[in-house]
């Protein structure tokens, strides 16, 4: 399962990377922001 | 060789260099842009960032920040006895942790000892609105020009031979197309005879030359004599850098020297 935002009514949601059709089970929208992992990206200043 | 100050500010300096030759004041120039060491950002550990900008933008914004270098208490990182891991001998360490609405400058980043706080503190790094937020650390490390433009600490070192300008005075009619045409406007009309006022601004653009119909005036650069220029980022004073450039100038001769007695 893979956290996703719901574009329109900003709340999380979680669906399958396989799911085809998603959809927001509490507003509809099909538009999702896929969240940004929680470990530290170490990159240079280059 | 002679060295007089003409202008001395923090971050500017004027010299006038005598009795030396083109190579030398080049040499000095060449050293001042790729081997002058300096502080800058080369590690950003990105913990969130939702930002407009992409994370790798954003560290480049941020290598290219003038952060305040004191050589005394700095070592390279490869240099270093911890072996490249990253100590503060050889490492600066800073935090920046902002929630929007607002924009993200240089002097949110904060140093572990305020005696590295960084003096630009107006630079932007990225504007954020509401519910964006950036936090992030950083490692300054020391570096030279010649292996990226963030530790160049010398911005356009440039030097020009030393104008003469002489005036014929038998053949010169004042009739007045030279200082209207001077972009400079170093010449003038004292005591009923051309001369000039501010010798130092010349460019040795030669305009003078090319209008007097009597070819009365001779523009030409002294070859042994310099005016060199040059300005610093803010990282280092242009006293600094100017001594530290001629005392790395003087290591690199004193190598070459000893080179060159194997050879025999």
């Amino acid at each position: 399962m893979t956290r996703y935002k719901c574009g329109l009514c900003k709340k999380p949601v979680q669906f399958d990377v396989k799911n085809i059709g998603m959809q927001c089970p509490y507003c509809g929208s099909k538009v999702f922001y896929k969240e940004r992992p929680t470990i530290a990206k170490r990159i240079k200043a280059r | 060789m002679k060295v007089t100050t003409l202008e001395l500010k923090p971050n500017k300096a004027v010299l006038k260099i005598e009795n030396t030759k083109p190579y030398f004041v080049n040499s000095l120039r060449r050293i001042m842009l790729s081997e002058l060491p300096k502080l800058a950002i080369e590690d950003v550990i990105i913990y969130d960032n939702t930002t407009p900008l992409f994370d790798e933008i954003i560290a480049h914004r941020l290598g290219m920040i003038p952060l305040p270098t004191d050589l005394k208490l700095l070592t390279f990182r490869d240099q270093c006895t911890c072996k490249g891991k990253g100590c503060p001998n050889c490492t600066v360490r800073y935090t920046l942790s902002k929630e929007g609405e607002g924009v993200v400058y240089s002097g949110d980043l904060q140093p572990e000892e305020k005696s590295w706080a960084i003096k630009e503190d107006k630079i932007p790094i990225v504007e954020l609105t509401k519910d964006q937020r950036l936090i992030l650390e950083v490692e300054a490390i020391l570096g030279r020009g010649k292996d990226h433009a963030k530790w160049q600490a010398v911005q356009a070192p440039a030097y020009k031979y030393y104008p003469i300008i002489e005036i014929d005075h038998k053949k010169c009619d004042l009739c007045k197309k030279c200082i209207e045409e001077c972009p400079k406007n170093i010449l003038e009309i004292k005591n009923k005879k051309l001369s000039v006022k501010d010798i130092e601004k010349c460019t040795l653009c030669r305009t003078c030359m090319d209008v007097c119909e009597k070819n009365a005036i001779t523009v030409r650069g002294d070859e042994n004599k310099f005016i060199f220029r040059f300005e610093t980022d803010g990282s280092l004073t242009a006293k600094e850098a100017l001594l530290e450039s001629a005392s790395i100038l003087e290591k690199k001769y004193e190598e070459l020297g000893k080179l060159l007695k194997k050879l025999k």
